[in-house]
């Protein structure tokens, strides 16, 4: 029979690198707390029988989070459904343990919970991870005294060491707890409370305070030593000058990587593709079929491939952040600013991953306490720049200004990369400002956050990472934009009318696309839009890149002799349209609505279309005047 | 209305230990934030950063904490003895 398992703990306590190392799975695990904002389950890799649940972390049962009250509900709720159902099949709807992961070096913080969650006489197998960390900062447990106060099971290890790993199967294997005495049901949020009041008046508070250090006392045979290196780097890195100041330099040299480092690889690849597109061109008579391989797939789909070394090296760069422990850091640093624009300091997170892609970044909010501040977050997220729009903006970019520009060490380029994003968070503070204002009359809730210690960035945690992003936007490629570059290609290419001398018309201005481009176009026309433009802007609302892969496969298609590739694209670019159009299309997608998934993920989490309703038009209005007012300015 | 407070008073003569209080008057779901996060009334905590600029940011029970706004207001600086 199945037997199910549940793995919580304090927020950043290791429960998701327990989870991946158990079931084998790769999700995020990254240092800073409220990273798993909802359950996932999993099978143990070598006991195919054993499934388990990763929650979200808690402080305490009386957390008021989502996170929490997720990780809260499952815990409470499914004690119950396995009591009453307990002589029928009793692992259709209960769980058989919970795995209760406390981080070690925080023994006298974290055993609070292991004893509040213990007066509720659930049965816990008290897992005591990161014991690499606390054994290197000479901490030394005495397990035996330990599992006399916690006679159900104790494992203590590193979520890293394979051998502890196995022995943490082992101990869940043989889990088998003496006694569970049933919580009474709970019908309504009167039966929570029953349960829970009696948890939270300050003299069990207290009582639990004291157990815990009592606990710890009498567990602990050597104490472990302060974190001297977080401590060193925190005195530079949360200083308001110092550290402001670190963080500029920051995001200056990763602006600048983004664009020195990728160049070589993209030029790479462009180049591969070029070879490519040549070599069918001159092993194959021309025929329509090699002209969509080469326009329609190399020209359109390469496009965007060429803009992946850019993309893989963003989110490296966010990830070596996260796994620091410096994200934390930022968001106490930013903490007085954003409440100036009604957001606590914790909105950095969801906002700085929102630089990958808004919808783990919009759910990311739920750890957010207060309503109307994870609304805010979740509403200004589409307009923190995805990456997405990263070959949309590179491709504009290096058009309108010269690789070897420089304001002293810094390129041009990477600045102008910078204002842009610099342009979508500014907008997006103002607009939280607005909505704190007017709509929901409320200030930020205050900041009440924990710093994790600073850590060596796991490689493994950055292979992953990139792993799942990397594929994901390969995938992407060859799906999503794969079929609207096909059905582009094919809108831009027919039909074609003989000519005199009985070849084909090469020119897309007779093209359907171009019937279609042109009826939008009185539209567009005010911000310089040609059809080439406004046909691709409907399927770039699907995916972005798009816009990147319509403008190369067009050109292509009219002249089949011209240079291609990046620097093709980017020449063909600069001398069809003006600057000031070129500026406008920019501007456009800092602003324009997001993708739709990002819009069917938002309503999910505000449980309502107003707010996407909303949200789209706003953007749409943002984009269209900012587009505007580039192309009448410039 | 009087703000809910949460009351941090000095009690070293070198000013980085506090004593943490929290007037009756704090409303029950700040104490349970405050509570869940190792503060409670009496115990004693580590002062890392003041906070003019930034959060206030303290050693409680071996871990950083970063507190801001209405909760960190109400430091009482009592002059040591
Ligand atoms: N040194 C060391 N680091 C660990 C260990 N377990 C986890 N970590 C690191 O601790 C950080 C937090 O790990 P997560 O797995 O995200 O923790 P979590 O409990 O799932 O966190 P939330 O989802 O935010 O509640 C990551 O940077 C991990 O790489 C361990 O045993 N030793
Ligand atoms: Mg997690």
């Amino acid at each position: 029979m199945k037997k199910k398992f549940f793995l919580i703990g304090p927020p950043n306590s290791g429960k998701t690198a327990l989870f991946n190392a158990l079931t084998g799975m790769h999700f995020k695990s990254t240092n800073y707390p409220g990273v798993t904002v909802e359950q996932r389950t999993g099978k143990l890799k070598n006991y195919p029988d054993m499934e388990l649940t990763d929650l979200p972390g808690l402080y305490s049962l009386n957390g008021q989070g989502i996170d929490e009250i997720i990780t809260r509900d499952h815990i409470l709720q499914n004690q119950q459904s396995k009591w009453i159902n307990k002589n029928s099949d009793i692992s259709t709807t209960g769980y058989d343990g919970i795995i209760l992961i406390l981080d070690s070096t925080r023994l006298n913080k974290s055993l609070y919970l292991a004893l509040e969650l213990k007066s509720l006489n659930l049965p816990i197998l008290l897992a005591l991870n990161m014991h690499d960390v606390a054994t290197s900062r000479g901490q030394l447990v005495d397990l035996t005294r330990l599992a006399e106060f916690w006679k159900d099971g104790i494992w203590q290890g590193c979520a890293f060491r394979d051998d502890d790993i196995r022995e943490l199967e082992q101990r869940i294997q043989e889990f088998n707890p003496k006694r569970i005495t049933p919580l009474p049901f709970i019908k309504n949020q009167q039966d929570l409370e029953k349960i829970l009041l009696p948890l939270n008046n300050a003299d069990s508070i207290a009582e639990f305070f004291l157990n815990s250090d009592k606990m710890v006392n009498a567990i602990l045979l050597k104490k472990i030593s302060p974190d001297n290196i977080s401590q060193r780097l925190d005195s530079i890195l949360t200083h308001p000058i110092w550290g402001s100041c670190v963080l500029v330099v920051l995001l200056a040299i990763i602006f600048e990587t983004l664009f020195k480092l990728s160049a070589p690889l993209q030029d790479g690849i462009s180049s591969s593709f070029d070879w490519l597109s040549a070599l069918l061109k001159s092993h194959y008579p021309p025929s329509d079929f090699i002209n969509f391989l080469t326009e329609g797939v190399i020209a359109g789909v390469g496009s965007v491939v060429v803009f992946l070394p850019q993309i893989v090296l963003l989110f490296g760069m966010i990830i070596l952040l996260e796994d620091s422990g410096y994200l934390s850091r930022v968001a106490f640093l930013c903490d007085s600013l954003f409440k100036r624009f009604g957001l606590p300091g914790t909105a950095v997170i969801p906002l700085l991953s929102g630089h990958a892609c808004a919808i783990p970044a919009m759910m990311s909010a739920r750890s957010m306490n207060q309503h109307s501040d994870r609304l805010t977050t979740i509403l200004i997220t589409p307009l923190m720049v995805c990456s997405a729009r990263i070959p949309v903006f590179s491709l504009l970019i290096a058009t309108l200004i010269p690789r070897d520009l420089y304001w002293g060490p810094l390129s041009y380029q990477g600045l102008t990369m910078l204002g842009l994003y610099l342009l979508g968070l500014i907008t997006a503070l103002i607009t939280a400002l607005l909505l704190k204002r007017v709509a929901f009359k409320s200030s930020a809730r205050n900041l009440l956050m924990e710093l994790p210690s600073y850590r060596t960035p796991r490689l493994k945690n950055l292979w992953v990472g990139l792993k799942n992003r990397s594929s994901a936007f390969l995938k992407k490629a060859g799906t999503i934009i794969f079929s609207l570059s096909l059905v582009l290609w094919f809108l831009s290419y027919y039909p074609r009318p003989a000519l005199e001398n009985g070849s084909a018309a090469a020119s897309t201005e007779n093209s359907y696309a171009s019937k279609m481009g042109k009826s939008l176009a009185p539209l567009f026309a005010p911000l310089g839009f040609d059809w080439k433009m406004t046909a691709a802007l409907i399927p770039s609302f699907a995916a972005r890149e798009v816009m990147v892969s319509a403008l190369a496969t067009t050109f292509a298609i009219d002249d089949v002799e011209s240079e291609t590739g990046l620097t093709g694209l980017q020449t063909k670019i600069r001398e069809t349209y003006p600057l000031s159009t070129i500026w406008a299309l920019l501007l456009w997608f800092v602003f324009a609505p997001q993708c739709i998934s990002t819009f069917a993920v938002m309503r999910r989490e505000t449980n309502s279309w107003k707010w996407p309703i909303i949200v789209i038009a706003y953007t749409g209005g943002l984009a269209y005047l900012s587009a505007w007012m580039a192309k009448s300015f410039f | 209305m009087k703000a809910p407070t949460f009351q941090l008073t000095h009690v070293t003569r070198a000013c980085d230990y506090l004593v943490v209080g929290i007037s009756d008057n704090a409303p029950l779901d700040l104490k349970i934030r405050l509570s869940s996060h190792g503060l409670t009334p009496g115990s004693v905590v580590k002062l890392v950063r003041k906070g003019r600029w930034t959060p206030l940011l303290i050693e409680v029970r071996g871990g950083l904490l970063a507190i801001s706004g209405q909760e960190a207001e109400h430091i009482q600086v009592s002059s040591p003895h």
